[in-house]
């Protein structure tokens, strides 16, 4: 699932090591979100929007192609 | 840097190995003590079923590492590898079970385990790789 994570990521100066930290998940598994190949549950996505003061339809696209 | 590691993975990383051993090491002290005969009658059914102990203790780790891991990518590499190990296992040993008739040399059950480890490990290296 496209999403927006590697750019709210930068604006804030995280690496990818700091979000899972945050997050309380693995850095693999951000990185597999970030890259699209793992679509996170609905609670981590909700999780991941509360982290950055966002809604989920704001940091998650919904691919409708699939 | 260091990977952070999940409690879940780090208990089973320390438990996995020694109980892998103790399988290996009761698997060849039972098959010694068959095949030299030193032992007879019913116990010979306790010797064989010694390595059944860490093979127990095996799955038994994987299920709790499993169930206890809060990671929910980690948990997915893990129940796709096991599918692909058991996917890879049953057509391997049925396939063999095939050429068994067709004369190819006997292989022991108890090879079924090691094989199924195998191919998880492997499936679950596979499946890291593609998602980095």
């Amino acid at each position: 699932m496209k999403n927006r994570l590697k750019v709210l990521r930068a604006e804030r100066n995280w690496s990818q090591a700091d979000l899972a930290e945050r997050l309380e998940i693995s850095r693999q598994s951000v990185n597999a979100i970030e890259t699209g190949k793992f679509d996170p549950s609905l609670p981590l996505a909700f999780r991941i929007a509360r982290l950055f003061g966002q809604t989920i339809e704001a940091i998650f696209e919904e691919n409708r192609s699939r | 840097m260091p990977e952070r590691r999940s409690l879940a993975a780090q208990r089973y990383a320390r438990r996995i190995w020694p109980t892998m051993l103790s399988y290996v090491v009761l698997l060849i002290i039972s098959l010694w003590a068959l095949e030299s005969q030193a032992v007879g009658g019913a116990s010979r059914y306790a010797i064989a079923l010694l390595p059944s102990i860490p093979l127990v203790g095996v799955i038994a780790l994987v299920a709790q590492a499993i169930s206890t891991e809060t990671d929910e990518f980690q948990r997915s590499i893990w129940a796709e590898g096991i599918l692909w190990g058991t996917g890879a296992t049953t057509v391997a040993t049925t396939v063999w079970g095939f050429l068994e008739m067709a004369g190819a040399p006997h292989v022991p059950l108890y090879w079924v385990f090691p094989f199924l480890t195998g191919a998880t490990l492997a499936a679950m290296v596979g499946l890291r790789r593609r998602y980095q």
